[in-house]
């Protein structure tokens, strides 16, 4: 005979909806959510991973002032790599509603090598047909068959496409941003290309290696090799960029695996609650039904019938839960959530790959840990006696409940007091329900103005208006000499065919350029005024790799070598000798003061030494500073090396010179692309997190007051009215959420910070939790109109359970 | 008549130290198969303990209770289940019926232990409850859920029927009518009973009545004159 228990199913799930429907959705959501974006990131990243392969993406792009000799391609290819050309024009572009400055980087149709994905249209054919990047056509609304002008000629939009090298739409590899607003990459046949104004291409060139898996220190000697080859051939080069540095290339890569691991953080903090719940409400049911069940125990069940029967409930809620919270997350989240990425970066068509170990970690380590939990619960309390479950002892009592209280308090007072002492367990419960509920809503609503801090923080940490880092050292306090000397080797070196320039004034640039002293610095070919040259102050600068406290990956850090009493880096006070440490470094390294630390730079497997005697900065200070003296010792560099300027007014460089130019504004739109990318991953989060905080809260409340839900219909019997009821018994459980809610916001905030420090562990740059004021008042209020919701209609369902009903079942 | 329950030497303490309580005190009875046993005491004297360690929820200190073929006091915690599942009935005074359950399926949830249960229908006629055999718990009358316990008790058929204050929590004609009902189901299946009680005039329809007094047998009496139930007043 099945067990007739069974009938109780449908039952208990009806009675019981809400705590059902809750788990419910809770595991539904939970699941749907971050499958949804696992699976979604996981398929973007598996796509992106395979672009290397699938498109031909190449392993890096050198370019060179004029195009390259036959045999200088020649010579780099025989070190064991294929040169393919990929010559491109920067031409201004307008169309309807284009913004100004609109630039198209223009290539010729590609082939096989970096190829042109399109996801929408052909490949241009004819000369007046323009295939233009998909994000940049979304942000633009452009369609097939639009209009643009390039360049000044009419072109009609046949294609939307990725380049395999312009995931992210980077103009230059050294901004700090990238633009898919006003820059776009775009091919057209080669006479279309062929009739755009040649005298601004560039002459770039696409290696690939003969053996694609070459470790980055390989590639780098590789790359050294090839520079030297070029420059024996007597090409001047102009750009090198190995494929791990190309921002166009991995930035997007790298955003993606960074924001799995905000939602791999929510997902642990989702199953420690969640696993958290399951205990509550298994104890909760335990309780409930203890006579129920002492008297099934008295009768000869057995206690693992009863374990299984008290299984199935929470099992199949939990299965469907968890069925559902997939279907939901691979049909209608995987798309938004895919959409995130594919609104800024341009992958190729996306399509979904199941993932294992999302599925795992998603749902299956959910599913155990509830059954688990359930389980290991249920066997925990059926060790009690079945008379203990017939006596209701299956909870501890302690003598709290005896406390004598001073008869002076009044009786109201007393009561709630003995209310809140008799509920001990279970306010510490709700106590630690509200934490893990608000610790999820406080890292929803926290991630965006902490964004925006951090970012408002980078700002402050640039010490000038403007810092130019430079390829080599480049003086600008130099003679009109000097200067001249080096404008006229430079307009040699700059000249393809000398032969195109007067006799005369060959000569004369022969001349000058003689004088060019090669063991000094190269001198500034553009003049500044003396007051900026007196402003400006020389600093060394390069980058090392040190591990970071969590994982196992490195942190880079920028190494700055900078002038005792630098009048930018005023709060850094280095002398020869006495090294100091950010504070950002400090953190997320963990460096220890007066202790060796080792640094390693990435392309040459170069280790140094740096021994630190204090920290400076905040802690977005990523840097480590020495006096430019020990800097160039350190490394090995001549005396007078240097590799950037520091200044308040903007220079005049030579831009074959500068690598890269940071600005206080710059760093703001860092912090704006920093938003725009983790921004709507926080947002989408809070989408997630706050219907699982209602839910949480809900379940915690009623679970409290529906333990008390027979002495609140006892109170009613007494004839007390609902307002009475009120205040002697629901206001010791408001009271309770509401210190709750405030009182464990110290100990979120904590908790948060050694979640940021481990979700940053996987980021570059520190970030240390910041909490805007606002955040906290939201956070308590969403807490407790939450909990004034679930207690109205709870308090609304016990005043409908007839006072009959209230004296008959007394059990 | 064979004895079917035979108690002997049962003591039985809580506490430790100063706090310990001697609840029952070397307790010896024997009962025959299908014997009416009422258990009278007042509060504190042992009875519902003495009750509790007969139907294997709690073992005792010293002494020794054989149950039909059965030494319960050497039974393994697993055996004892079985004991309770082959010969046992349980009465509440608070009927503790499951509650998301009818009336037939609460009896269901021992009628699926037994493998040779009474017959469900009739069951329900003669615990005059075909009427609300549909019914929920909170849809019928204090005395209907005790008919409807003690139809769960009675449905695996067992031989020994345990009743601890099963009139406790009822009004005088509902007692009146589980205690005919009771008597019938002594008459008609032959079960012993044993009934624990503070109502000393339900001693009239038992053949056996026994006084506990601090942990004491201090009255163990043959009925001669056994009363209807329908006779009893208090």
């Amino acid at each position: 005979m099945a067990s007739p228990l069974r009938k109780r199913l449908p039952r208990e799930l009806r009675n019981n909806l809400g705590k059902y429907l809750g788990m419910f959705l809770l595991l539904a959501l939970a699941v749907a959510f971050t499958s949804g974006f696992l699976v979604a990131a996981s398929s973007i990243q598996l796509i992106g991973e395979g672009m290397r392969a699938d498109y031909n993406t190449e392993d890096g792009h050198f370019a060179t002032t004029f195009k390259a000799d036959d045999d200088s391609i020649e010579a780099v290819e025989a070190l064991g790599c294929t040169v393919v050309e990929q010559f491109y024009i920067d031409a201004p572009m307008t169309f309807d509603g284009a913004t100004d400055g609109t630039q198209a980087r223009v290539f010729p149709n590609r082939g096989e090598r970096n190829q042109a994905i399109y996801c929408n249209g052909r490949a241009p054919e004819s000369d007046g047909e323009i295939a233009l990047d998909r994000v940049f056509c979304q942000n633009n609304g452009l369609e097939i068959g639009d209009a643009v002008q390039l360049a000044g000629r009419e072109m009609r939009l046949v294609g939307i496409m990725t380049l395999a090298d312009y995931t992210c739409l980077f103009q230059n590899n050294s901004s700090f941003i990238f633009n898919s607003l006003s820059f776009t990459t775009a091919q057209v046949t080669q006479d279309a290309y062929d009739a755009v104004d040649q005298g601004s291409v560039i002459y770039s060139y696409a290696f690939f290696l003969n053996d694609r898996s070459m470790p980055l220190t390989e590639r780098t000697d590789f790359e050294e090799d090839m520079m030297e080859t070029l420059a024996d051939n007597g090409e001047v080069i102009t750009d090198l960029v190995d494929y791990e540095s190309n921002q166009a290339i991995t930035y997007a890569m790298d955003d993606t695996e960074g924001d799995q691991m905000m939602w791999q953080i929510l997902l642990a903090m989702l199953i420690v609650i969640m696993a958290f719940v399951f205990v509550v409400l298994t104890d909760a049911t335990i309780e409930a039904e203890s006579a129920v069940i002492g008297t099934l125990l008295a009768s000869g069940w057995r206690k693992r019938e009863l374990v299984t029967h008290y299984m199935t409930l929470p099992v199949l809620v939990g299965v469907s839960g968890a069925v559902a919270g997939n279907v939901i997350g691979y049909t209608l989240l995987v798309l938004p959530m895919q959409g995130l990425y594919y609104n800024s970066y341009g992958f190729p068509p996306y399509h979904t790959t199941f993932n294992l170990g999302v599925l795992v970690s998603t749902t299956i380590v959910p599913l155990v840990l509830l059954v688990a939990i359930t389980f290991i619960g249920l066997l925990r309390r059926m060790r009690a006696t079945p008379l203990q479950f017939l006596r209701r002892e299956i909870t501890h009592r302690s003598k709290r409940s005896g406390l004598q209280l001073p008869e002076r308090l009044r009786f109201t007072t007393r009561f709630r007091l003995r209310v809140f002492v008799r509920n001990l367990s279970h306010f510490a419960t709700l106590f630690f329900g509200i934490m893990f509920g608000s610790l999820l809503l406080l890292f929803g609503l926290a991630m965006m103005p902490l964004m925006t801090h951090f970012a408002e923080e980078s700002a402050k940490g640039v010490p000038a208006e403007h810092l130019y880092a430079l390829k080599a050292p480049v003086e600008i306090d130099v003679t009109e000499d000097e200067r001249a000397a080096y404008a006229a080797a430079e307009e040699l070196v700059l000249t393809e065919n000398l032969t195109d320039i007067d006799p005369s004034h060959l000569l004369s640039l022969y001349l000058q350029a003689s004088r060019v002293d090669e063991d000094e610095n190269a001198a500034n070919t553009l003049e500044n005024s003396p007051e900026a040259i007196a402003q400006a102050e020389k600093f060394g600068m390069a980058t090392l790799q040190t591990p970071r406290r969590f994982g196992d990956l490195s942190e880079e850090i920028t190494v700055y070598g900078i002038q005792p009493g630098s009048r930018y880096w005023t709060d850094v006070p280095v002398r020869d000798g006495h090294a100091c440490l950010g504070l950002g470094v400090q953190q997320k390294c963990a460096i220890v003061l007066g202790e060796p630390r080792e640094f390693a730079d990435k392309y040459t497997g170069d280790v140094y030494e740096i021994v630190f005697d204090e920290t400076v900065g905040n802690t977005t200070t990523m840097n480590i500073y020495l006096t430019l003296d020990d800097f160039n010792r350190l490394f090995g560099n001549d005396d007078d090396y240097f590799s950037g300027y520091a200044s308040d007014m903007p220079l005049a460089l030579n831009s074959r010179y500068v690598a890269t130019e940071i600005t206080p504004d710059q760093m703001l739109g860092v912090a704006a692309q920093l938003q725009d990318s983790m921004g709507t991953i926080a947002q989408s989060l809070l989408y997630a997190v706050v219907p699982l905080f209602l839910i949480l809260i809900y379940l915690l409340t009623k679970t409290v007051i529906d333990r008390s839900a027979r002495s609140i219909s006892y109170m009613k019997v007494f004839g007390y009215h609902d307002r009475e009821i009120s205040r002697l018994y629901i206001r010791s459980i408001t009271v309770t959420v509401l210190a709750s809610l405030v009182l464990c916001l110290p100990i979120i905030v904590g908790a948060l910070d050694l979640i940021v420090q481990v979700m940053m562990s996987k980021y570059a740059g520190n970030l240390e939790i910041w909490i805007a004021p606002q955040t906290y008042v939201i956070e308590v209020l969403v807490g407790a109109v939450t909990y004034a919701v679930v207690a109205a209609l709870h308090m609304r369902r016990i005043r409908s359970v007839p006072l009959a009903l209230a004296m008959k079942v007394q059990e | 008549m064979a004895t079917y329950l035979e108690v002997r030497g049962l003591c039985k303490s809580y506490g430790e130290g100063e706090a310990r309580v001697q609840v029952l005190r070397g307790i010896d009875v024997s009962l025959k198969k299908g014997e009416v046993c009422v258990l009278l005491g007042p509060s504190g004297s042992g009875k519902s303990t003495f009750l509790n360690i007969v139907g294997g929820l709690e073992p005792a200190d010293e002494g020794s209770i054989r149950v039909g073929d059965a030494v319960i006091t050497d039974l393994s915690a697993n055996d004892l289940v079985e004991y309770r599942r082959a010969q046992l009935g349980f009465v509440f005074q608070f009927y503790n019926l499951v509650p998301d359950l009818t009336v037939t399926e609460n009896i269901e949830v021992c009628q699926c232990l037994s493998a040779n249960p009474l017959p469900m229908d009739d069951l329900l006629h003669s615990l005059g409850l075909w009427e609300h055999r549909r019914k929920f718990p909170h849809e019928i009358s204090g005395g209907q859920q005790q008919r409807c316990a003690i139809g769960r008790a009675l449905v695996k058929n067992p031989g020994l029927l345990l009743c601890d204050e099963p009139t406790g929590a009822l009004d005088y004609h509902t007692s009146k009518e589980i205690l005919e009902l009771m008597e019938q189901v002594n008459r008609e299946y032959g079960c012993t009973i044993v009934i624990v009680t503070h109502n000393d005039a339900i001693k009239g329809m038992a053949h056996r009545i026994l006084r506990l007094r601090d942990g004491q047998l201090v009255g163990d009496d043959v009925n001669p004159h056994v009363l209807p139930a329908r006779e009893l007043t208090w």
